[in-house]
């Protein structure tokens, strides 16, 4: 029976780099995988594209690559990644450069796009899309003129397409996470668009991947413990045959753990209804997986099954509203929790008193009840706390000015505090989420190839 | 019976989609399952999140691996980055959870 090896070698932007070097440098492997983009993570490149319009994916993706290229070549590993963003053509062309200059001219790049639905956002308003809030209801039109962002999560047959075509690395915007493993199991294997158990277990071998160190002992409640060197955690490997059979690995002589447990948590990470487990090539059953632990790392997942695929494409969309400022106070002992609480009203009068509005805040007490609110147990009697109170507000101005107020409070407030840090926090905008679907006749994803032997 | 915290039987991790929260939780031997798909209901894990949770809570059974799955919309304080709160996405909520108290048999070593 045939088998590819996949590597899940990042968890989103910002996570560890060397994880990469790692699966390629550990063992064998066929694939690797890369998810850089969550649901901030578009704005965030729009704006950054807004400032320079050569930008739009991560800006650290490319000096990673000038250290990967050679060994992706050397151990002929393909690499599949949304690091693409908001500009996966730009990308690729900057990869190509890149590639000639390391010594590998003929880099075969594909590059699946399409999903950027920001230039056609009226012309698919006209076709009577109203892109819906997934979750209230509203339609979009409540928000329309502020939108940054809108992508379609496209699935796994382009990837396939480029593979096929014989990509090196493929690069893509916006698609479902586990489109990312499950692209190459379509091109390796000949999976079809009906056959949907097979399509289901790729797509549940991409889920376990995509967020990286957290399927192979990273942030693990069971038994943080028990998983030995997180200083050097191995990344996930998935084993996936062409039956769809999937053992889930790490290479040897890392650290990290791969066991039923630690592979429970992820499966369950970000999931809804388990019956169904809704991506765009298909809808995903897993109420009936099960876990084998072969031991030596190794744990066989089996009984994943796939209905047919919805006839739409998630979109997800941000919009911006506001300005976020969050400012706050070191109070010590002694009283530390009831100076900080006087003090948070004393801060909320005087912008009463400046005349300064906000729209919303939030006080919360770090050392006390501020991550998880009445459910926290009460405590006898700190030695310090730190004092947050979070605002929205309708301007950046308006912001800076509750920052003016904060440190004001030192010598004029309450005893016993000191701040955070010596500079002071500046605000950022306020980008709200907005969950959409669009009808699959309505877009569709383009698959460029880009490179290769003259 | 005695009286723990769902932490000594279970463990779990959360994560966000938008304002909505889900907790994964998983019994730490399969023997603890029946105990925590009993006691852990939807309406429990409602009320304990309290003004945490301003929409539902729905659970979904995952028998097979000894797990359960809850579901909580309007969780977030809007989530992600329109949120005030020091989590807004959500991933120290199913250790949040792991704060609600069973009944278990006096003789479980857990």
């Amino acid at each position: 029976m045939r088998k590819i090896r996949i590597g899940g070698a990042l968890g989103y932007w910002g996570d560890r780099t060397d994880a990469l070097l790692d699966l390629l440098e550990g063992g064998p492997l066929d694939y690797v995988i890369m998810d850089y983009l969550a649901e901030v993570t578009m704005s965030i490149l729009q704006k950054q594209m807004r400032q320079n319009p050569a930008l739009g994916y991560p800006h650290d993706f490319i000096p990673l690559m000038k250290r990967a290229l050679p060994l992706l070549r050397e151990k002929r590993v393909r690499l599949v990644t949304d690091a693409g963003g908001l500009n996966p053509l730009g990308l690729a062309e900057v990869l190509q450069s890149t590639a000639r200059e390391s010594g590998w001219p003929d880099l075969k790049v594909g590059v699946v796009y399409g999903d950027d639905l920001m230039p056609r956002l009226a012309a698919l308003a006209g076709q009577g899309i109203e892109f819906r809030h997934l979750d209230t209801g509203a339609p979009q039109n409540d928000i329309s003129g502020t939108i940054t962002s809108a992508n379609a999560y496209f699935g796994a047959f382009p990837v396939a397409e480029a593979l096929s075509l014989g990509a090196d690395i493929v690069v893509t915007g916006r698609v479902n996470d586990a489109a990312l493993a499950l692209g190459p199991c379509i091109s390796e294997f000949g999976w079809r668009a009906d056959q949907y158990d097979l399509l289901a277990r790729g797509t549940i071998a991409g889920h376990l991947l995509e967020c990286g160190g957290q399927a192979s002992g990273g942030n693990y409640s069971g038994g943080w413990q028990e998983v030995p060197d997180l200083d050097h955690l191995a990344f996930p490997i998935g084993e996936i045959s062409e039956d769809g059979g999937l053992v889930m690995t790490i290479h040897p002589g890392q650290g990290g753990r791969v066991t039923p447990p630690i592979l429970k948590e992820q499966l369950l990470y970000e999931i809804g209804d388990p019956a169904a487990y809704i991506v765009a090539d298909v809808v995903c059953d897993i109420t009936e997986l099960e876990m084998q632990d072969l031991g030596s790392n190794r744990v066989e997942v089996r009984g994943t099954k796939g209905h047919p695929p919805t006839p739409s494409y998630k979109v997800s969309m941000s919009y911006e509203d506001g300005y976020q400022i969050a400012v706050g106070l070191i109070y010590t002992w002694p009283d530390c929790v009831t100076k900080a609480k006087a003090s948070s009203e004393i801060v909320l009068k005087r912008l009463s008193r400046l005349g300064i509005r906000y729209r919303d805040v939030l006080v919360s007490i770090l050392g006390c009840d501020a991550v998880h609110g009445r459910m926290s147990h009460e405590l006898d009697d700190p030695n310090e706390v730190y004092l947050r109170m979070a605002f929205v507000v309708e301007d950046a101005e308006t912001a800076d000015r509750i920052s003016r107020e904060m440190i004001t409070h030192v010598l004029c407030g309450i005893p016993t505090s000191c701040l955070f840090d010596a500079v002071r926090p500046s605000p950022h905008k306020r980008v709200v989420f907005w969950p959409s679907l669009v009808s699959k006749s309505a877009v569709r994803p383009i698959v460029k190839m880009i490179g290769g032997a003259k | 019976m005695k009286e723990l915290p769902l932490a000594r039987i279970a463990h779990g991790r959360s994560g966000d989609k938008g304002d909505t929260v889900n907790c994964g939780i998983i019994a730490r031997s399969p023997e603890y399952y029946s105990v925590i798909a009993a006691q852990v209901t939807a309406e429990r894990v409602k009320a304990h999140f309290g003004d945490f949770c301003r929409g539902t809570v729905t659970r979904y059974d995952l028998p097979r691996i000894h797990a359960l799955n809850f579901v909580l919309t309007r969780s977030l304080g809007g989530g992600g980055t329109a949120s005030l709160r020091l989590d807004p996405q959500g991933k120290t909520y199913a250790a949040a959870l792991m704060r609600m108290t069973v009944q278990v048999p006096d003789e479980w070593e857990a």
